[in-house]
């Protein structure tokens, strides 16, 4: 269990204003969660994501993770134990897909042999094993993204958090759309927490237990849905719909 | 079977595109030859049948001769050797100043704010005119020439590492930081593959600048060798099928190098080419 809380996190522009971002935000994110978090663009979600993958840690507010759910948090320091999946296709592209999916590991002196059995075990999750020697420019957006998610689980994220920063924007919509279902399959077998940023009304509604909306800057949390419909999703189910029109209309 | 015959038409197709090259390569060589002997004709006809410049085909003679047969000990191979260690030498300094420095105000700002406006001052200088600078500061010495080819090499090598890590992508970093990379794994792992075909292209700049001032300085007189000194000494003397003789040594060693950073681009950009 993890408990973010930010009271405010502002920063100066060029010409030396404060620009307040967030404030008073705080959410819990439950053991095999998925949280997507929509809002307005430029309000502020992917500045929650990054300081929830502790690349920001200057906010007035804190981090806390509960270990064994019993609600006694501590003080937590995400950088480097959580996976991230940015918004660009964000595979080095010197690396080959396996040595991608190798660097964390190789970066916490993780034996040979065990870095090859989890290489494989990941490539297989994600159907891709043939494409162990390929080179990043070699292989589709939507393989990218699959092999990104492989590298941040590669480091055996703390309770399998992933964050992901509108992961799917730079895909096409029927791409998009078998990668949601995908990423949904990885999440129940791997029993992930996901933390998801998106503007996408569908995606988030198509993919979420909960969905926390936001407001213009300075971003509040403005209003939190729990998605009940069992997945796999119908969008032309009219509870769907009925779900993408209310969030709709917070949004707007 | 159908692999079989695809390998076969696209030989084929390899025969084609080699001898369609090769055709053209003809033509234009052909082309700069005929222009070649035209101005000379004309620029004789000019001058009252005075002939100055010399054909293509002495021109050709002198440099095979040369290549072979020494003058005043020193065949033409010696001289492009003598440059081209100049060259090396100065580009070795260069690199070993300008690809630190260009990652450091890359990454730091403050030196950034101090560095710059440094390099901003003396880059509009041209290599050429530190020839004098360092005549009275080093002598006639090797290390006038290195001087000189580290003004010329040193300027694009650093902008380019420079406006690599510039734009090594954030998104790199902020990956492998949440991979658990601390800094100096980060600026080896990520910022320096990235940067690599920046500091390859700037590589390659910096070699072509740094010919033209080797050949600049000893044209100055900084030395009795190098293909500069020669082609300068031969124009002094009236040996103009000579003195050309080493002009085309500078473009055939020009098109070498070139060639030679193409192949390292091939291999070691893999990566990169094509995207």
């Amino acid at each position: 269990m993890f408990k973010i809380k930010i009271k405010s996190k502002s920063f100066q522009t060029p010409d030396n204003t404060t620009n307040q971002v967030l404030q008073n935000l705080e959410f819990n994110i439950e053991e095999h969660d998925f949280v997507s978090i929509i809002g307005p663009s430029g309000c502020g979600k992917t500045t929650i994501l990054r300081i929830l993958a502790g690349f920001d840690s200057d906010f007035d507010g804190s981090l806390e993770y509960s270990p064994n759910s019993d609600n006694n948090y501590e003080k937590f320091d995400s950088l480097g134990k959580i996976g991230y999946i940015p918004q660009e296709f964000s595979l080095f592209p010197w690396l080959t897909i396996e040595k991608n999916i190798r660097f964390g590991l190789n970066i916490k002196n993780v034996p040979s042999k065990e870095q090859k059995e989890i290489t494989t075990r990941l490539l297989n999750l994600v159907g891709m094993s043939e494409y162990r020697k390929y080179l990043p420019k070699e292989i589709s957006g939507g393989m990218k993204q699959k092999i990104a998610i492989c590298r941040a689980l590669a480091i055996n994220p703390m309770s399998n958090l992933i964050v992901m920063d509108e992961p799917f924007s730079a895909l096409d919509a029927q791409t998009r759309n078998v990668l949601q279902q995908d990423l949904l399959n990885i999440w129940r077998e791997q029993k992930l927490t996901i933390v998801f940023v998106t503007h996408n009304i569908d995606e988030a509604t198509f993919l979420s237990k909960r969905v926390l909306v936001l407001t213009k800057l300075p971003a509040k949390i403005l209003k939190e849905f729990t998605i009940e419909i069992s997945h796999p999703r119908d969008r032309t189910n009219l509870e769907f719909n009925k779900i993408r029109k209310d969030l709709l209309g917070y949004l707007n | 079977m159908i692999n079989q015959n695809l390998t076969k038409i696209k030989n084929e197709i390899n025969k084609k595109s080699i001898i369609l090259s090769l055709g053209y390569f003809s033509i234009s060589f052909i082309v700069f030859i005929g222009f070649w002997y035209l101005f000379v004709i004309i620029l004789q006809l000019s001058y009252q049948g005075v002939r100055v410049v010399p054909y293509p085909h002495e021109t050709f003679e002198s440099f095979f001769n040369l290549l072979i047969h020494e003058i005043d000990g020193y065949t033409l191979w010696n001289h492009v050797g003598a440059s081209l260690l100049r060259v090396i030498i100065g580009l070795f300094y260069a690199f070993i100043v300008a690809v630190p420095l260009g990652i450091a105000i890359a990454l730091n700002r403050h030196l950034d704010r101090i560095i710059k406006p440094i390099i901003e001052l003396l880059r509009p200088i041209p290599p050429i005119a530190w020839i004098p600078f360092a005549i009275i500061t080093f002598g006639l010495t090797t290390l006038s020439h290195a001087f000189i080819i580290f003004i010329g090499a040193f300027f694009p090598l650093v902008q380019n590492t420079y406006d690599g890590v510039r734009q090594s992508t954030k998104v790199y970093q902020d990956v492998a930081r949440s991979l658990g990379a601390s800094k100096p794994q980060i600026a080896i792992e990520i910022i320096l593959p990235s940067i690599f075909p920046n500091i390859i292209t700037g590589l390659r700049i910096a070699t072509g600048v740094a010919w033209m001032c080797v050949i600049a300085a000893e044209m100055m007189g900084i030395s009795g060798a190098g293909i500069g000194y020669f082609i300068n000494y031969m124009k002094n003397i009236g040996h103009y099928s000579n003195m050309m003789a080493g002009m085309m040594m500078i473009a055939f060693v020009g098109l070498f190098i070139n060639g030679v950073f193409l192949l390292i681009e091939k291999y070691s950009l893999k990566w990169k080419l094509g995207d």
